[in-house]
């Protein structure tokens, strides 16, 4: 943690408070009346900043409602105006560097752009506050190796979890639990796949001034200067697919749909990478591509094959009756024995083979059903005050975006690349390290 | 028939040497034979189909040859020169040492070879469907039911052998759908309805056209009846039963053996305008089946001409599934065709605590293959799978769905009495009428 101020000796005396009448408040919850007194009391809400505080911001302004937000944070004041509306007493803040500085806080809830999601994680944990991060993680390799590794560093102290929401879904532990127990065999091959095409053909002409109530330049934040244009700004589709302010939809839908390949397959980093597509362009992702990955071998299967399509690119369907162009955002498990199909609410088991007689599945007893996660924002909450475990903490988020965000550093580079994921660095492509981490405009620190 | 009592007593009585290492496991075998020991088979119809069974079962000795067309029957027995020849099957079936019947003639004669050859002590594998109307196969189950200690039936629905099919079912009983509520059935081939086709005059000369006819109505000759296979004829009421008795046949199969399906209480039809001539050129039906003692009551569906249920997943690409069931349970659904399976557990019910997925121990065997384990059958006492019991009732299920299209009305469904209490108009669909000098239960 860096300068440890009053403000943190504060933080740190109320969070040792929260602690020790959150453990009064689980006593009291077990009762058979429900949620008493104990847990909502005032004295034990969070105090959260909600930075990006309309668009994707508002999908918190229920949830978050439990707890005391305090403080509200946009580029855009219109915005700001609109969100005070719900949280009256919180307190305003254009620029998210300032609004850290806020007394007395105990969380945040980031829903900025993709390309300032690293800085805000780090800059959140390095003043000892919790954070929830809408996804992607980061916008660059290089970011999600800090975001992790600050995180690694606190996750004694700190709860966090990146917006990947539909985790929450049972069919996510179900989908685990087809694998892990060995409804297709050995696992051998993993596939997720998204259609979504939003082709863009670069970045926008200067047009306009920023109205006044934007705040265009801190609105750009870290990324090199591109000049206004009122046609960046409508939600995340505007800019997402811009390298400077995002990754395309593998930061978009592809959190999402390798969350649900990634949860089934205990992985770490991969060793190689490989990828194709559009024909590259300096100023936009690729709206087809495809990226395969070799996975290690883990403690309960050997090594495997990782396969990321998108914009059109899909994998091969293993019966024609089967149609995969018709789950827009999907997964596909393979193994020895048969292949689990699933989307986000649903799954298919597909024994291949007349030798496939599901004697090697290991059903599991009730008992050992994987629980259900509830909501996945009070997940979140729920850690803040209690045991600091979530779902989709910044180790495993950070690595999944790591290899999502590897899968365009190959595509760039145009060969398969060699990745030693315990330093980080591309073993047989120069070109492969420069493109890991990418350039700030100065005055702004990843790891502030 | 001195010879073939004699030789049949042969039979039962070497046979007995290896029922004494079967019947310890199965308990229902009443003879063994040595496995060099061959059948007497007759084949009945070898053309089409017909040519296909002979070859499937010309490991044992082929000592008649019958067909009403006589350049069929002159093919055959090039390759099988000791075996006497027939164009009439029950003169055919008054050959003393003949021990089984391979039967692969038109549908409107199967249940009249069965029957015949069952009343003279004869094993029978007869072709899909059974018969022709529901009245015939509940005679034809009844005649099996009666002799079931002294022969070995099987009809040709040969797909039953595939392994598929074996892990289908396990799934369904391992409970991978929980318990289950429906199937449905369906195939898309597309009966081409239209009329009895005009005479057109000379029958040639290899062809018996009034032993073809055979019980049925007479109606004159038109090669057309004879150009592509059963689909020629099999859509005309007297001489089939449009796709429900086809792909019917093979297609429900696959949800009798998944729900161990007997008779329906109730059934209920509809398909294109009734055509006195032929048979719809689209049907769907719904039939009620009671529960047994492992499942509850299951609602059939079949879908043929075009029509398909819906599906759970809009991953199942419905152009592409020609054919296909459609198992539906309180834990999810289970898809499945020749050489497919799938699994769609509920999405939050189906956490499969509830499926017992085999032990290597419990799987079922594979089959040795559709007509050798019928031929093992009857050498040894062995089990078929698709026994006239169990083949019986399928097809008495499947053609009462053509009385329910027939008379527009959901049967109350008394299948002992082969009546339907709510519908009396429903007995002339239920019996056909037989052209003079014909007899079913000959």
């Amino acid at each position: 943690m860096k300068g440890k101020s009053m403000t943190d000796n504060k933080i740190t005396q109320r969070r040792q408070f929260l602690k020790s009448t959150a453990a009064v408040g689980i006593g009291l919850v077990i009762l058979p009346s429900g949620v008493l007194s104990g847990a909502n009391a005032p004295s034990n809400k969070l105090n959260v900043a909600l930075i990006g505080a309309w668009g994707r911001g508002r999908a918190h302004h229920g949830p978050i409602s439990s707890e005391n937000v305090v403080a509200l944070c946009d580029v855009d004041e219109n915005n700001l105006a609109k969100a005070a509306e719900k949280f009256p007493k919180a307190k305003h803040y254009v620029d998210w560097r300032k609004c850290l500085d806020h007394k007395g806080l105990d969380a945040v809830i980031c829903c900025t752009t993709d390309h300032t999601h690293a800085f805000i994680a780090n800059w959140s944990m390095n003043r000892g506050l919790h954070i929830f991060c809408e996804k992607p993680m980061a916008n660059c390799v290089h970011e999600a190796r800090v975001v992790r590794d600050t995180y690694l560093k606190n996750k004694n102290k700190l709860a966090t979890q990146c917006g990947t929401q539909r985790h929450a879904n049972p069919n996510f532990n179900r989908v685990r639990e087809l694998i892990l127990d060995g409804a297709i065999g050995t696992l051998t091959d993993v596939y997720a796949w998204g259609n979504r095409q939003i082709p863009k053909p670069g970045y926008l002409p200067a047009e306009g001034e920023p109205p006044k109530h934007l705040h265009y330049d801190l609105w750009l934040g870290p990324s090199p200067w591109h000049p206004y244009n009122p046609g960046y700004f409508g939600g995340c589709l505007k800019w997402n697919m811009y390298w400077d302010f995002g990754s395309g939809q593998i930061g978009d839908m592809g959190s999402h749909t390798m969350d649900l390949a990634w949860n089934g397959m205990d992985t770490t980093l991969p060793i190689t990478a490989e990828a194709k597509g559009d024909p590259f362009n300096p100023d936009v992702t690729p709206v087809k591509m495809e990226a395969h990955f070799d996975m290690p071998a883990n403690d309960w299967r050997g090594a495997i094959r990782l396969g990321w399509y998108q914009g059109g690119a899909m994998p091969r369907s293993p019966k024609e009756y089967v149609d995969l162009n018709k789950i827009g955002h999907g997964v596909m498990f393979k193994g020895s024995k048969g292949y689990v199909i699933a989307d986000f609410g649903s799954r298919l088991v597909l024994p291949f083979g007349d030798d496939a007689d599901m004697t090697y599945y290991n059903r599991r007893s009730e008992d050992k059903i994987l629980p259900d996660i509830g909501h996945f924002q009070k997940e979140w909450v729920d850690a803040c005050k209690g045991d600091l475990k979530t779902s989709c903490d910044f180790k495993y988020s950070c690595d999944l975006i790591e290899t999502m965000l590897l899968g365009l550093v190959a595509y760039r580079v145009g060969k398969k690349i060699e990745y030693d994921g315990a330093r980080g660095r591309v073993t047989n492509s120069d070109e492969g390290n420069e493109l890991l981490s990418r350039k700030y405009r100065p005055g702004w620190t990843l790891n502030g | 028939m001195n010879q073939q009592i004699e030789r049949r007593t042969f039979l039962k009585n070497s046979a007995a040497v290896g029922a004494g290492l079967m019947i310890l496991k199965s308990g229902i075998l009443k003879a063994g034979q040595s496995p060099n020991e061959k059948l007497n088979i007759a084949v009945i119809g070898v053309g089409g189909r017909g040519g296909s069974n002979l070859n499937d079962v010309k490991s044992e000795n082929i000592v008649a040859l019958c067909d009403v067309n006589a350049n069929n029957l002159a093919a055959a027995a090039k390759n099988f020169p000791k075996a006497k020849t027939y164009e009439d099957w029950r003169k055919c079936l008054e050959q003393k040492d003949i021990d089984a019947v391979v039967c692969s003639t038109t549908d409107h004669t199967h249940a009249f070879v069965n029957i015949w050859a069952m009343n003279r002590g004869k094993h029978v594998y007869c072709e899909k469907p059974l018969a022709n109307s529901v009245e015939e196969a509940h005679m034809v189950r009844q005649t099996y039911l009666k002799n079931k200690n002294k022969i070995a039936t099987q009809m040709g629905t040969q797909i039953h052998a595939s392994d598929n099919y074996r892990r289908m079912v396990e799934l369904i009983r391992g409970g991978a759908i929980g318990t289950p509520s429906e199937a449905r059935v369906w195939c898309s081939r597309m009966p081409k309805g239209g009329n009895y086709l005009p005479e057109v005059k000379p029958v040639p000369d290899h062809l018996n056209w009034d032993l073809w006819i055979g019980p049925s109505p007479f109606h004159p000759f038109n090669p057309e009846y004879l150009k592509g296979g059963c689909l020629g004829w099999n859509l005309y009421w007297d001489f089939g039963s449009g796709q429900i008795g086809d792909m019917g046949s093979h297609m429900i199969d696959m949800a009798y053996w998944g729900l161990d399906l007997k008779l329906p209480t109730t059934c209920s039809a509809e398909g294109t305008e009734v055509n006195p001539d032929t048979c719809p050129q689209w049907l769907t039906a719904e039939w009620d089946h009671p529960a047994n003692d492992w499942r509850p009551d299951i609602k059939l569906y079949w879908y043929d001409g075009g029509k398909k249920p819906g599906m759970p997943s809009e991953a199942f690409d419905r152009e592409k599934l020609f054919k296909g069931v459609l198992f539906k349970g309180d834990k999810g659904w289970l898809l499945a065709d020749y050489s497919l399976r799938i699994l769609m557990p509920r999405q939050n019910a189906g956490d499969m605590t509830h499926y017992k997925s085999p032990k290597p121990e419990d799987l079922i065997p594979p089959s040795l293959g559709h007509h050798k384990e019928w031929i093992v059958a009857c050498k040894t006492g062995k089990p078929t799978t698709c026994n006239f019991d169990y083949s019986g009732a399928l097809i008495h299920n499947n053609l009462l769905a053509l009385v329910a299209y027939r008379v527009g009305k959901k049967l109350e469904w008394d299948a002992k009495n082969l009546k339907a209490n709510n519908c009396p108009e429903a007995d002339t669909y239920i019996h056909k009428t037989y052209r003079k000098g014909w007899v079913l239960n000959g």
